[in-house]
């Protein structure tokens, strides 16, 4: 569960302040676990909640539609499987607040537009928005760390 | 890659990350776990002991509403001179009244009886004036009215309908119902006949009885267990209480000193301790009071820490034919285990505002008001920010944690009091005060306030 809030958080000692209080609603709110669902399930939406609430009062900037569509920025494939689990997350993190949680729970999570749109108090429209600026900026980033992969390598 | 190579991609790689926290999470759960709990639990004792307070002040307040039925026996004493009023009690119920249990008749004639004979009234009467004041003297005629229990209630300042239905008149043509007129006044300071605008069928105006005369009026009875306190305009109260107590501490810190906050809540927790004081009361307009003195809470914490790195150096110096010489040297390494009982004390002026409610034996008292600081005490350890432990004792040298002294307090306080004798009374006062700034110094990255909670046990003595 760290690593979720790592995913959400600023930084480790961010992360590690919302673990805490993430379990204390855990061990607190023991009773209202249903059995419908992995425990794990229910305890990462916690975590992910606790996560949601930590920066709520930072809204995201409402942003028009229409960058579904943008051009698709090519990375290889090993790109992602070239680097470790701390440089992915860390490239998450220097993400902008909204890509980063629309990007965190839709594309890591899993959940839809709407569900996340609903959790975060924005439009789906502007989920999807979010989504598809993130994945740039990531791309970008990616496609750095592969040419110094290259030149490393090259070396 | 396309988009959805690219979640793919960053899920299966992050989604299930496993990582380690920080160890201090754990112990941090464990102790905000605890102080919920604790915190819920003085929730719940306190809206408990409010609403006991709620009810009991209900309870008070329903049972002394009511004016304070005076018995006849106590109040009133009748000499008529010449004419009689003969009044007896028969058992008869009427379920219309609520005051009277017993019901009873009433004889009201023009029969002169001896002077000087004592009529005790058996029923409660609350407006004998009023009886007084409504009624118009008017010549006696010979008519005897037989009254129910409902005239007990006339008297006793109840509805009017009830006597209608119960009165029974012999010369039922007769429109104006009179009494002795050589009865007198009655006299008392009690309160009326409320408002009524029929009598026995008759309008006010019709209405004409003659005044009632009482020689000797007796209040109420005093309760000779409690002091009177309608006898003085001021009285004063000298309290001495002693008894337990737990303080509530509440630490804050930013967010980059949240590691040093949660080592400090893993290594300090409450424990109970004391309170004890005098105080001066001032009673003054009969329920209220003014009430200072001196008033000394403590705080027990235990400070437990385990320092990992401990490292002492022993020298111990020999003199011989003057001079000294180093006998030994001796190094101790290894986990040092370190347990202190800290302890903060406050002794206060407290001056609080009361008010005093009292029946029979008991009463209770509600007071509110502030409390000023004069001596701050402190003595014990806690880890500095530097991660060693500390020892804040004045004097210690090695750490100024606290202030020299923490200003007012905002504090409230309940008492229930039972009297001994009339000028001695014990007492259980449940308490709470907040500490309104923080005790720790601005310096220190963390912010501690208390707030103390407890019970006075003591005695009041009136002077």
């Amino acid at each position: 569960m760290f690593g979720v809030c790592l995913r959400y958080a600023r930084s480790r000692d961010d992360a590690a302040d919302m673990l805490q209080e993430g379990f204390v609603k855990v061990f607190t709110k023991l009773d209202q676990f249903q059995f419908q669902g992995s425990f794990e399930g229910w305890v990462r939406r916690i975590m992910i909640h606790t996560a949601l609430r930590a920066y709520q009062r930072q809204r995201f900037d409402q942003e028009i539609s229409g960058y579904e569509h943008m051009p698709e920025v090519s990375v290889h494939p090993d790109a992602i499987s070239n680097l470790s689990e701390s440089e992915l997350i860390g490239m998450i993190n220097r993400l902008p607040e909204g890509y980063k949680t629309v990007f965190n729970l839709v594309a890591i999570e899993g959940f839809s537009h709407a569900e996340a749109g609903e959790m975060l108090g924005i439009q789906e429209s502007t989920s999807r928005s979010q989504l598809t600026k993130a994945r740039k900026l990531l791309c970008e980033q990616l496609k750095k760390e592969t040419q110094i992969f290259s030149l490393i390598q090259a070396i | 890659m396309k988009n959805e190579e690219i979640d793919k991609a960053f899920r299966e790689r992050l989604h299930d990350t496993q990582e380690q926290p920080p160890a201090f999470v754990w112990p941090a759960v464990e102790s905000e776990i605890r102080e919920r709990k604790r915190r819920k639990a003085l929730i719940f004792w306190l809206m408990g002991g409010g609403l006991a307070v709620f009810a009991l002040g209900g309870w008070y307040f329903r049972n002394a509403q009511p004016a304070p039925l005076v018995h006849a026996q106590e109040a009133l004493v009748i000499y008529p001179e010449s004419n009689q009023i003969n009044i007896s009690t028969t058992s008869t119920s009427n379920p219309t009244q609520s005051q009277s249990k017993n019901s009873e008749s009433i004889v009201a004639s023009t029969t002169p009886i001896s002077s000087g004979r004592k009529h005790n009234l058996e029923k409660p009467y609350q407006s004998i004036e009023s009886v007084n004041a409504a009624f118009t003297p008017a010549p006696a005629p010979e008519t005897t009215v037989m009254y129910s229990k409902g005239m007990v209630d006339v008297l006793g300042a109840n509805t009017l309908s009830t006597i209608q239905d119960q009165a029974i008149i012999p010369d039922g043509n007769t429109t104006t119902a009179q009494w002795p007129t050589s009865l007198g006044s009655i006299r008392s300071d009690l309160t009326i006949l409320p408002q009524r605008t029929t009598f026995l069928g008759l309008e006010k105006d019709q209405i004409q009885f003659p005044a009632i005369d009482l020689p000797i009026i007796k209040k109420r009875k005093i309760n000779k267990a409690c002091y009177d306190f309608s006898k003085v305009p001021f009285a004063w109260l000298l309290d001495a209480y002693v008894g337990p107590s737990l303080s509530r501490k509440s630490l804050r810190a930013a967010p980059d000193d949240r590691p040093y906050l949660n080592q400090r809540l893993n290594t300090e927790s409450q424990d109970w301790s004391f309170n004890a004081g005098v105080r001066a009361s001032l009673v003054f307009n009969r329920h209220f009071l003014l009430r200072t003195g001196l008033h000394y809470d403590q705080a027990v914490e235990t400070f437990e820490f385990i320092d990992p790195n401990f490292v002492k150096y022993n020298i111990v110096v020999s003199v011989s034919n003057g001079m000294q010489k180093i006998d030994t040297i001796s190094i101790e390494y290894g986990a040092n285990y370190l347990k202190t009982y800290n302890r903060l004390g406050w002794l206060d002026v407290p001056l609080q505002l009361g008010i005093e409610l009292r029946r029979g034996h008991g009463g209770i008292s509600i007071n509110s008001g502030v409390s000023l600081n004069i001596l701050f005490w402190k003595r014990g350890a806690v880890l500095a920010p530097d991660g060693n432990a500390a020892y804040f004792t004045p004097g210690s040298g090695t750490y100024d944690l606290y202030q020299k002294r923490v200003g007012l307090s905002a504090l409230g306080s309940i008492q229930w009091f039972y009297h001994l004798s009339p000028r001695l009374r014990v007492f259980a006062e449940p308490y709470y005060r907040q500490i309104l700034r923080s005790v720790s110094l601005p310096s220190h990255p963390v912010t501690q306030e208390y707030g103390i909670g407890g019970v006075r046990l003591g005695l009041t003595k009136i002077l």
